[in-house]
């Protein structure tokens, strides 16, 4: 687990917070209708200036937690705290900025109008409103589409404005839900260079994303949550650290019977033997230690194999997704990530 | 707050205007108000419609009662109860009937209920800025005609513009049942479908209690006119000082016996009238209003209406089995009745009718509060 970062300390302080966490949940549980649980106990840390990222599978209950968090629905069980104040109060949301997953603007409401009457809703005065609209256009680059029509955005477009919408009531905390969403690679990159900007201002920045390459860029921490529960949360070091592993590379591909005899050499070991329909194209060993490696190399060289490349390598994030995924069973609760429709509290 | 609302007005202003219905409901608000007020004029002879020769009618000639009798006729018969009352709120209806359910649809209810703002105030915000249209088009439709009006006949109905915040308050009743059903469904189409059916059966309620209650008044002054022919009859057997003639007892037991008939009927009538005017207290009273209008802009009632055009006790559209003095009753008591039933306590009628709409709203609040979106 990591501890707060200093600059993010200093900017808290600035800010006249004294939190150790902005967002503190314990045991959070949500089931719809007394049926489907969807949560199943949520202990999640966010700390301030972070940027902290969320994954998991469809229906894993990222969605209900993000709309926990945002009162749009409320949890069953469980206690937690945003921003120092309980989930559910709404006057700390004048604090916090979302962006959800498939939003909706109003259609006749042009770019700068989307901002303003967000901005309203948030309560900022005409007057800051007025100078935010314009810079924060600006920062998403949407200045010259200011006067259209949200109904004649692309995409993209909509999810700009989206960020921006979030960004209006100068919130402390902001919640993006899969903001990268149906953006062209240039989108991405300067959402990513917004999301780092807001964390150099000392924001803290929670993000909900399917992009794990994406994640893995931006984020100082990230949880994996599977089937209504948080799996691992650090930071992407913590979470792959003894995890790392050595992955052989021939010139060519070989026998399968001599990954198999490697594989042997190294008996305790967890391995990969990478296949194709010619043979081996690779392997993988979950060490460290590059003793223990030794013995397959000397196996594949007695073998008349040429190695191309050997190294010690740490896993990815999707590397570390897929563990977590797969080693639940079954991945996912269905239909957790969908609150059922009129489901009364 | 003020803040948020304003917001929220503005917003859902924006929303109807982007609508074709409002721009339509727009149009043929000002149609009908030229239609009506401005294609015809009077003269000393009566009546002239656009450029054609004038139509000879002394009741209706410039400076008569019957002018103003005709002009507010058309205002509250017609521009107000079918257009304005009927047509124009049902496409009020149809153009508000979506601002509910696509407030809470997903995707759009994230980004409001995300704010800081409590549940309630957001609905109650919502449902109050949905009133923007039927205020908007009201100011713009009675206004236009009252100037019309105004301007054309120098008569002006100051009070034809009450029916701003009537059919106003009409509308309140109706959105509070649309509101309702929205939150329950979430669905455009069962809310006004919903909200069209209910409004259906209070029609038919009022109907059916106004029928009674006009019956009932039609009754009581049947039963006066009846009295008032045996007083005179008594009287002229007093005067002649002689002991009434066979057909004066005859004729004297006759008006008795309708007039015990007429009582007996109207009292059987009572009970209902009694459980109607009960039941009605459960519902809001949209009829009410326009009672109330009519009464407030001294609307004639159809036979009055029909009496600027020709004699209701003439030969010639009187059935021969009536005399004209009964046909003249008749045509008394009906007028006496409809206004009897204009007679309303207003302020009774919105009071029960606030307290159900108060109701709706309070329970579509607690549930829009209570549900996971």
């Amino acid at each position: 687990m990591s501890s707060i970062s200093s600059p993010a300390n200093r900017s808290a302080q600035v800010r006249g917070l004294t939190l150790d966490t902005t967002v503190d949940l314990t045991g959070i549980e949500k089931i719809y209708r007394g049926k489907t649980h969807a949560l199943r106990g949520i202990d999640l840390q966010i700390h301030p200036g972070e940027i902290f990222g969320l994954l998991g599978p469809n229906g894993a209950g990222k969605s209900t937690l993000v709309k926990i968090l945002m009162t749009v629905i409320t949890h069953t069980k469980g206690q937690g705290t945003m921003l120092g104040k309980p989930i559910g109060n709404k006057a700390t949301l004048a604090k916090v900025g979302y962006l959800p997953e498939h939003h909706r603007f109003p259609n006749y409401l042009k770019g700068k109008q989307v901002l303003d009457f967000f901005g309203a809703m948030s309560g900022v005065p005409k007057k800051e409103r007025k100078q935010r609209t314009s810079k924060l256009l600006d920062l998403v680059g949407m200045t010259e589409s200011a006067n259209m029509k949200v109904g004649r955005y692309s995409k993209g477009m909509k999810q700009r404005i989206g960020i921006a919408q979030a960004l209006m009531d100068s919130p402390q905390f902001i919640v993006l839900d899969e903001p990268t969403d149906g953006v062209d690679p240039v989108g991405r990159k300067d959402i990513r260079e917004i999301l780092l900007q807001l964390k150099a201002e000392g924001r803290t920045v929670f993000l909900n994303s399917h992009l794990l390459s994406e994640l893995e860029l931006v984020c100082d921490r990230v949880a994996i949550m599977v089937k209504g529960m948080v799996h691992q949360q650090g930071t992407i070091d913590e979470l792959t650290a003894g995890k790392g592993f050595f992955s052989i590379t021939p010139k060519s591909t070989f026998d399968i019977d001599v990954a198999k005899g490697c594989r042997d050499a190294l008996k305790g070991i967890e391995s990969q033997i990478n296949e194709s329909k010619n043979g081996c194209t690779g392997m993988k060993f979950y060490t460290e230690n590059v003793e223990s490696v030794q013995c397959v190399i000397d196996h594949l060289r007695s073998n008349g194999q040429i190695i191309q490349s050997c190294g010690l390598q740490r896993p990815s994030l999707e590397d570390l997704f897929m563990k977590a995924v797969s080693s639940v069973e079954g991945g996912a609760t269905p239909g957790a990530d969908k609150s059922p429709k009129g489901g009364a509290r | 707050m003020i803040r948020v609302f304003k917001a929220m007005m503005i917003d859902t202003l924006r929303y109807l205007r982007s609508r074709f219905l409002f721009w339509l409901v727009l149009a043929l608000s000002t149609l009908a108000a030229i239609l009506l007020f401005a294609t015809y004029s009077f003269t000393p002879e009566g009546i002239q419609i656009l450029g054609f020769k004038p139509i000879e009618n002394p009741m209706l000639a410039k400076g008569t009662p019957g002018r103003d009798m005709f002009v507010a006729g058309l205002f509250n018969g017609f521009y107000v109860k079918f257009w304005l009352g009927w047509g124009a709120m049902i496409l009020a209806l149809v153009s508000t009937a979506s601002l509910i359910p696509d407030f809470i649809s997903d995707g759009a209810i994230e980004l409001t209920q995300s704010k800081p703002i409590r549940r309630s105030t957001l609905f109650f915000f919502k449902f109050l800025s949905g009133l923007g249209f039927v205020v908007a088009q009201l100011t713009i439709g009675i206004g236009l005609a009252y100037l019309i009006i105004g301007i054309r006949f120098d008569l002006w109905l100051h009070t034809s513009l009450l029916a701003i915040p009537l059919l106003t308050l009409q509308f309140v009743y109706l959105y509070a049942i649309s509101a309702t059903i929205a939150v329950i469904t979430r669905s455009t189409i069962a809310s006004l479908l919903g909200t069209i059916l209910i409004w259906f059966i209070i029609f038919l309620l009022q109907f059916v209690a106004n029928n009674i209650h006009k019956t009932h008044e039609t009754f009581l002054t049947q039963a006066n006119q009846v009295q008032t022919r045996v007083v005179t009859l008594t009287e002229r057997i007093e005067t002649g000082g002689e002991d009434p003639t066979a057909s004066q007892t005859r004729k004297m037991e006759s008006l008795l016996r309708e007039k015990g008939g007429i009582i007996e009927s109207a009292d059987s009538l009572y009970p209902w009238l009694k459980n109607f005017k009960r039941a009605e207290l459960a519902i809001p009273k949209t009829g009410d209003l326009q009672k109330y209008l009519a009464k407030k802009v001294d609307a004639p009632v159809t036979n009055e209406f029909m009496g600027l055009f020709f004699n209701i006790s003439d030969d010639a559209v009187r059935p021969s089995t009536i005399s004209k003095e009964e046909m003249e009753d008749a045509n008394a008591a009906e007028i006496a009745a409809i206004k009897a039933v204009r007679n309303l306590s207003i302020t009774e009628s919105i009071l029960s009718s606030l307290a159900v709409v108060g109701l709706l709203l309070w329970f579509s609040m607690w549930r829009f509060s209570r549900r996971d979106f």
